[in-house]
């Protein structure tokens, strides 16, 4: 699921959501659905999440191996 | 006279060699502006000249529309355009496609021949151009650190989208080296995977001093570069070959961290939206589900209830037809009969001849009867009785 875009995750849901809506589904298949739906949740929910060193720089060492560091604006 | 022409056969055959020419056709003239007249039209009239000689120029409304700067007398500009003729006046002029501030006028032609070619090449094909992720995880910055656009595209995605990694590349945005500075940082970003799209910003400056993203080498890094790229160079009005190439051109740099930074809040709100409905549908579900449980279990109960009540009908039955049998009654109407004294059965001949008098109960009434000893042992089973019929009711029985 890691390489699911947020995108993608919010149109399974929906697809989810409206299968679920319309009652169609048998008891299984809907807890079934259910339990995906609450994955794809959560997963979104974390994509959401305020990040963490959220600011970051590329560094080129001497070397040559390019890394990140944390960064902050009033550096500049 | 054989050759003689009309006025408008001349005119029509000087038109024709003015059109068929190849330098007129399109051509760059330099000079400057006088007698700048905007018709209500919406056409654009002036004069061009330089110290000697002077040409009529038109700008129709379509072209002029897209033009950057007010055209001013005295301004030294470029036009370029084709030379032609008003028809009814025989007047030739430039008609004007383009026109840019001198000063801009050889750059100018550059931009314009590297245009054409990369867009024959296809750098431009819309078919190649990638889409920009709705909600990126990580963006990647190539700007400079000293320019306000940097700072702005933070604080805007920052703001919008807090949940939004930045990771800058950082490069100067003008003069000589920036070019190449500008695809090395750009390489450099490509080789962290986390990043999914590349905002190539600058803020507004001359354009001159935009130059850097017109460079050839540039587009060809963008064209080439394996993650999305969204150009946000200058002002609205400014075009760079790096905005043609890109993946997706903002007009400003704050535009382009707008395209990568959805409002947190409203995909907060559209998730919570979907939570809300995944969870009644499914409640719903559940509880039809359950009504349909507590329906079969009054079923069930239902028939269980019934079934205990035939049981219990089968067990009187089979009580009832016990407790015939043991109905003492019964057997008399076998022709057995029964002494009884206070209504207690008298079990013994010995019992009778203490008693002395008795009842003796047949199938059909019952008769007083007195007991006593018989004399003789001989005799049969009624030895001990003798009685008289006393008519009793039958019904007791």
């Amino acid at each position: 699921m890691s390489e699911l875009s947020y995108e993608t995750c919010i149109e399974k849901l929906e697809e989810l959501v409206k299968k679920l809506e319309s009652g169609d589904l048998p008891l299984e298949e809907s807890l079934q659905a259910y339990e995906k739906g609450k994955q794809l949740i959560a997963y979104c929910s974390e994509k959401l999440k305020e990040a963490q060193g959220k600011l970051q720089i590329v560094i080129q060492k001497e070397n040559g191996s390019l890394e990140s560091a944390p960064f902050q604006l009033d550096k500049i | 006279m054989p050759g003689v022409l009309t006025v408008a056969e001349l005119c029509q055959h000087i038109r024709l060699l003015l059109d068929n020419d190849e330098l007129l056709r399109s051509c760059f003239v330099k000079g400057e502006v006088s007698s700048v007249s905007l018709y209500p039209s919406g056409h654009l009239y002036f004069t061009l000249k330089d110290a000697s000689h002077q040409i009529s120029c038109v700008m129709f409304r379509q072209e002029n529309q897209g033009l950057k700067f007010k055209l001013k007398e005295g301004m030294k500009v470029t036009a370029s355009g084709r030379v032609s003729i008003f028809s009814g006046r025989s007047q030739y002029q430039l008609i004007v496609q383009d026109l840019k501030p001198d000063g801009i006028g050889e750059l100018y032609l550059a931009f314009l021949d590297l245009k054409d070619k990369l867009e024959k090449e296809g750098l431009f094909d819309p078919s190649r151009k990638r889409s920009i992720p709705f909600f990126p995880q990580t963006v990647g910055i190539v700007t400079s650190l000293q320019g306000a656009a940097l700072h702005d595209m933070i604080s805007i995605i920052q703001r919008r989208n807090p949940a939004v990694k930045i990771l800058i590349s950082p490069s100067p945005v003008q003069g000589q080296d920036a070019p190449t500075n500008l695809i090395s940082s750009l390489r450099k970003l490509q080789s962290f995977p986390e990043v999914e799209v590349v905002l190539l910003a600058r803020g507004g400056g001359s354009p001159e001093e935009l130059w850097s993203f017109n460079d050839e080498n540039l587009a060809r890094e963008i064209f080439v570069c394996r993650i999305p790229v969204i150009s946000g160079v200058g002002h609205e009005t400014d075009f760079t070959i790096a905005d043609f190439v890109a993946d997706r051109r903002a007009p400003t740099p704050s535009a382009a961290a707008e395209l990568v930074s959805p409002l947190r809040q409203d995909l907060l709100q559209q998730l919570t939206g979907l939570k809300e409905r995944l969870m009644r549908s499914m409640e719903r579900k559940i509880q039809e589900k359950e009504f349909q449980r507590l329906d079969y279990l009054m079923q069930q109960l239902d028939r269980a209830f019934q079934n205990k009540v035939k049981l219990c009908d089968i067990r009187l039955e089979s009580l009832q037809d016990k407790l015939e049998a043991l109905n003492p009654y019964s057997i008399l109407k076998r022709g057995y009969v029964l002494a009884a004294k206070n209504g207690k059965t008298i079990k013994t001949a010995r019992e009778a001849l203490l008693e002395k008098k008795g009842t003796l109960i047949f199938a059909d009434g019952e008769i007083e009867a007195v007991f006593q000893k018989q004399p003789s042992r001989e005799g049969s089973r009624n030895q001990y009785v003798q009685g008289n019929f006393l008519n009793r009711r039958n019904d007791l029985l």
